[in-house]
């Protein structure tokens, strides 16, 4: 992967939804194929238009993307249409062969994705043995030669062994890590014990923080903070930016930057956004370049700046000192917890504020799914005294004495006198 | 010389119309995060990471 990288615009490509894993925490309920999936050859028009409305980079996703018999034809036309061909992976099933293939065919970059330790993993992920396929799997990419990173959705299993994480990860060879907090959607939504509350962020962070520090000094993988990691909190240039003075969150990007397709042609402006709330069109019935053009659902972030912007935030969003830059956050963050977008409690800006004020805050789900792909349910938010006691029967209530420190960590500077 | 049958790029876009009014936003961001993190220096946030507890 080279340092100079950088992305401009963004294409993210669910080209199945079969799955060899059965994730706890799948925002798309992966599993089954859906039941019209493009055809090769309309998957290489879409190809075509891809790169025709200004896309740089597409990264194949699933379900599993290898489990799509003609994936690497498709792999093999979107690098021949002048774009870097990446994929994200649950790496369960890739041969030392699959990645010479996949070499062959143009793939540039791998993401794979790895959720815990190897009990945590093999738990979250629904299969075991899938830990050790994932660190096999990214054994072969070294061999053959493509740089590959690591993705890691950060919840109340998986917390507390994020230090053991960078270090399995680094020690194998990854360059990059991104890091994501599992929100409720799809299967998420039915498991919404297992995501961090809101509170617990004030503890996530300086760990997280201490991480990326000591990334930065080893040198190897770059921290990438997903779209709704931070906001504006003292760790925000450390994880988003690398410490650039203007590394921060400037708002979602969805349509502007970064699309997302479905296998069966749907098209929105970010992959992970909720089907029904977002959708612009279908690749088989219109344009891309039409959808992009027109399709609502994927410019309701071209009216940065007016009033509209700030009308569609609410809650503490609506009153924050950032809400005109950062407009709510992550946009699908926002929308599935309250099935509206515009009011993020994922933000460590908002929990240190609740803080200060003697506040935490706790959600707890009003309403389920209705168990399709991409789909949420709704959470009410309740604020409560930030030292009253923690509610009964919550066993995995994450704390920063449940983080697992290896003694390596010990070396590692004290992260204020750092900042 | 260029094709003028191929179809301008529409991506990226940019979600601000008014190049000003971005300017001010992520300047007044970024002075509020150099606050932030003078803050955490100089004091420490409200909890530190325990690195000692859990040590395995």
């Amino acid at each position: 992967m080279s340092e100079q990288y950088f992305r401009i615009s963004y294409a993210v490509w669910e080209i199945t939804l079969k799955c060899n894993l059965a994730c706890s925490h799948c925002g798309s309920r992966a599993g089954q194929a859906r039941e019209k999936e493009l055809s090769t050859g309309e998957a290489l028009d879409v190809v075509r238009q891809l790169a025709e409305v200004g896309i740089k980079e597409v990264t194949l996703i699933g379900g599993e993307a290898f489990l799509r018999p003609d994936w690497l034809e498709i792999a093999r036309a979107i690098t021949g249409a002048g774009m870097l061909c990446t994929m994200t992976t649950g790496g369960y099933g890739i041969s030392l062969d699959m990645a010479r293939r996949m070499k062959e065919a143009g793939i540039g970059v791998v993401s794979i994705s790895t959720d815990g330790m190897e009990e945590t993993h093999d738990r979250l992920r629904g299969r075991k043995g899938s830990w050790k396929s994932g660190a096999r799997t990214m054994s072969y990419l070294r061999e053959v030669g493509i740089p590959f990173g690591c993705n890691t959705q950060i919840n109340r299993l998986s917390a507390p062994e994020m230090p053991l994480i960078y270090e399995h990860i680094r020690d194998l060879g990854a360059e990059a890590w991104q890091i994501q907090l599992t929100v409720p959607m799809g299967n998420a939504a039915d498991n919404a014990d297992i995501l961090m509350q809101p509170s617990e962020l004030l503890d996530l962070y300086p760990m997280l923080a201490r991480i990326a520090q000591r990334a930065e000094r080893e040198g190897q993988v770059k921290v990438r903070a997903g779209n709704n990691i931070g906001y504006y909190g003292p760790y925000e240039r450390l994880l988003r930016g690398g410490g650039e003075a203007w590394g921060f969150w400037q708002g979602c990007n969805a349509g502007l930057s970064t699309l997302g397709l479905e296998a069966d042609g749907t098209i929105k402006g970010c992959p992970s956004l909720p089907t029904a709330a977002y959708t612009g069109g279908n690749i088989r019935h219109r344009a891309l370049r039409d959808i992009v053009e027109h399709a609502a659902e994927l410019r309701f972030n071209l009216n940065a700046g007016t009033p509209e912007a700030i009308d569609s935030l609410w809650g503490f969003c609506k009153t924050c000192q950032f809400a005109e830059l950062c407009r709510g956050g992550c946009t699908w963050t926002a929308h599935v917890f309250f099935d509206r977008r515009g009011n993020n409690p994922y933000c460590h800006h908002r929990a240190l504020e609740q803080a200060k004020r003697g506040v935490r805050e706790r959600f707890y789900p009003k309403r389920q799914a209705q168990g399709l792909p991409f789909d949420n349910g709704e959470f009410a938010i309740v604020e409560e005294p930030l030292d009253a006691p923690w509610i009964e029967h919550d066993p995995l209530h994450f704390t920063s004495d449940r983080i697992q420190w290896s003694e390596s960590w010990l070396k590692e500077p004290e992260l204020a006198m750092a900042l | 010389m260029t094709s003028s049958s191929q179809p301008s790029p529409l991506l990226p876009r940019s979600g601000w119309q008014n190049e000003q009014a971005l300017l001010k936003q992520l300047v007044k961001a970024k002075q509020a995060l150099d606050a932030a993190e003078l803050t955490a220096a100089l004091w420490g946030i409200r909890r530190q990471p325990q690195t000692s507890s859990h040590t395995i």
